[in-house]
C-alpha cells in the first residue's frame, strides 16, 4: 500500500505541524508510556484517510483521530469513561469574594502540579479541557471532535476548571 | 449538571473567558462584579493549564517516525550483513529448494500461504537479506509495514526473551501484501507473518515441512504464521514469548 503523492502532500501539511499538540493530548489522556503509540497509530489512520479525501479543518480533524485512538486505549485498560455527575457545588468556593489570593496561588503552581491535577480529572472533563486550554480548539471544533453538543462542552469545561481551581487553589 | 442560576453563571463566565459568547452577553458577564473573584481564579487555571503543556514537545523519535511515514514510496532496501548467517544454513536451504522443485512445482493453482511463506523464508536465507526495513526499533518497523500492507502488525520486540527484532518485510500471499516481522535467535532467523484470520487455528499448531519448523495460531484480531529453521522447542518458546508480548500490549 504505497501512498499517492496527493495523500502524502496532504499528510505533510496536516500532521507534522500539529504533532506537538497531538502528543500533548495523547499524553494527558493515556500517559507518557503509550502516548507515542497513540499518536503514531493516529498518523497512520490519517494517512490512510487522506488517500481518499481532503479535509477542511485539518487540525481539529487530526486531533479528533488522536482522541478517538486514546479513548480506545483507555477502554482497553478498563478506564472509566462515563460522564461524572454534578457541578460539584462550584459556586461555594468559586464565588467566594474573600479568596482573591487563590488566583495567585494557582498562577504560582509548577507545571508538574498542574499536569497531575489535570490527570486526576475524569476523562470527559479532561479531554474537553485539554482540547480547549492546551490545543486551543474552539467550542464548535471540540463539539465536533467529541460528537457532543456545545452545551455539554461548556458544562464540562466549567466543571473541569472549577475542579482545578479547587485543587490548585489549595482547597482540595 | 444542575440548573442552579449560579452554575449557569459559571458556565457563561467560562465561555466569556474563552471569547465564545455573543458580544452583548460578553459585556454583561464582564460587568458583573459578583463574578470577578471567580473570573480571576478561572483565568488563572486556564493560563496554568496552557503553560504547563507548553514545553511538552513530541519526542524526536516520534517526529522522525511520522516524517518517515509519508516519505517517498520507494523503500531503501537495506540488507544486513550476511556474515552471521551460517554457511551451513545456506547449503541446507539450497537442498531444500531443490526438494521443492521436485516435489511441489508441478501442482496447479495458486500457491498456498504455507508454500509462499516457506519460499520467502528460503529466499531470505539464501540472499542473507530479505529485510525491507532493517531496524530493531518497533516504532520504525510498525509504521513502515502499516503503510504498505493492509493488516497492521503487533511489532513487538522480544529481545528480553532471546528473540531480537531485526526488521520487517512485505510478503505477498495470493497476490495480497502481508506484513512479516523478522526476528533473530542466535544465527537463525524467524519470520513471523500476519495473515487474515480465515482458517488459522486458535491454538498454535506446529508442523515440520520442507525442513522448516512452522507454527500457526491466532488471537482476537490477527492470524499468525511463524517460519524458521530453529528447532521445534525453540520455536515453541518464540511463539509463547510472542503471544505473551501481544497480550501485554493489549492489556
Amino acid at each position: 500500500m504505497a501512498f499517492s503523492a496527493n495523500a502524502r502532500a496532504r499528510f505533510h501539511a496536516i500532521v507534522p505541524p500539529n504533532l506537538d499538540d497531538a502528543y500533548r493530548l495523547a499524553k494527558r489522556l493515556v500517559g507518557e508510556a503509550e502516548a507515542e503509540d497513540v499518536v503514531q497509530d493516529a498518523a497512520i489512520r490519517a494517512l490512510k484517510a487522506l488517500e481518499l479525501t481532503g479535509v477542511t479543518n485539518a487540525r481539529a480533524w487530526f486531533l479528533a483521530i488522536v482522541r478517538n485512538g486514546a479513548l480506545t486505549t483507555l477502554a482497553r485498560r478498563g478506564a472509566r469513561l462515563e460522564e461524572p455527575e454534578g457541578l460539584d457545588a462550584v459556586e461555594e468556593y468559586l464565588m467566594d469574594p474573600n479568596a482573591d489570593i487563590e488566583a495567585d496561588l494557582i498562577a504560582r503552581q509548577d507545571g508538574a502540579a498542574v499536569r497531575a491535577a489535570v490527570d486526576a480529572l475524569p476523562v470527559p472533563l479532561r479531554e474537553t479541557l485539554v482540547l480547549r486550554d492546551v490545543n486551543d480548539l474552539s467550542y464548535r471544533e471540540i463539539a465536533d471532535a467529541l460528537k457532543t453538543p456545545i452545551g455539554t462542552v461548556m458544562s464540562r469545561l466549567a466543571r473541569a476548571r472549577a475542579a482545578l481551581a479547587k485543587t490548585l487553589g489549595g482547597r482540595a | 449538571m444542575s440548573d442552579a442560576p449560579k452554575d449557569r453563571e459559571i458556565v457563561r463566565l467560562n465561555a466569556a473567558l474563552d471569547g465564545e459568547l455573543p458580544v452583548m452577553e460578553q459585556a454583561d458577564v464582564e460587568a458583573d462584579g459578583s463574578l470577578s473573584a471567580a473570573a480571576g481564579r478561572l483565568a488563572a487555571v486556564r493560563q496554568a493549564v496552557g503553560s504547563a503543556a507548553a514545553h511538552e514537545r513530541a519526542p524526536d523519535r516520534l517526529v522522525r517516525a511520522i516524517a518517515a511515514l509519508a516519505a517517498a514510496p520507494a523503500p531503501a532496501r537495506r540488507r544486513f550483513a550476511a556474515a552471521p548467517m551460517a554457511l551451513a544454513a545456506s547449503l541446507v536451504a539450497l537442498g531444500l529448494v531443490a526438494g521443492i522443485g521436485l516435489g511441489r512445482l508441478g501442482t496447479a493453482g495458486t500457491p498456498s500461504a504455507d508454500d509462499t511463506l516457506a519460499a520467502s523464508y528460503l529466499r531470505a536465507s539464501l540472499s542473507g537479506g530479505g529485510i525491507d526495513i532493517a531496524s530493531s526499533d518497533r516504532h520504525t518497523v510498525k509504521p513502515w509495514l502499516a503503510t504498505r500492507a493492509p493488516l497492521g502488525t503487533a511489532a513487538i520486540d522480544l529481545a528480553d526473551a532471546g528473540f531480537a527484532l531485526v526488521g520487517g518485510r512485505v510478503d505477498v500471499v495470493a497476490f495480497q501484501p502481508v506484513p512479516t516481522l523478522v526476528y533473530a535467535h542466535g544465527e537463525h532467523r524467524i519470520a513471523l507473518t500476519e495473515l487474515p484470520l480465515d482458517g488459522v487455528p486458535a491454538e498454535p499448531a506446529f508442523t515440520l515441512a520442507r525442513g522448516l519448523n512452522e507454527a500457526s495460531w491466532r488471537d482476537n484480531a490477527r492470524g499468525y504464521r511463524a517460519v524458521s529453521d530453529i528447532a521445534r522447542p525453540e520455536l515453541e518458546g518464540f511463539v509463547k514469548a510472542f503471544r505473551a508480548g501481544v497480550e501485554k500490549e493489549t492489556e
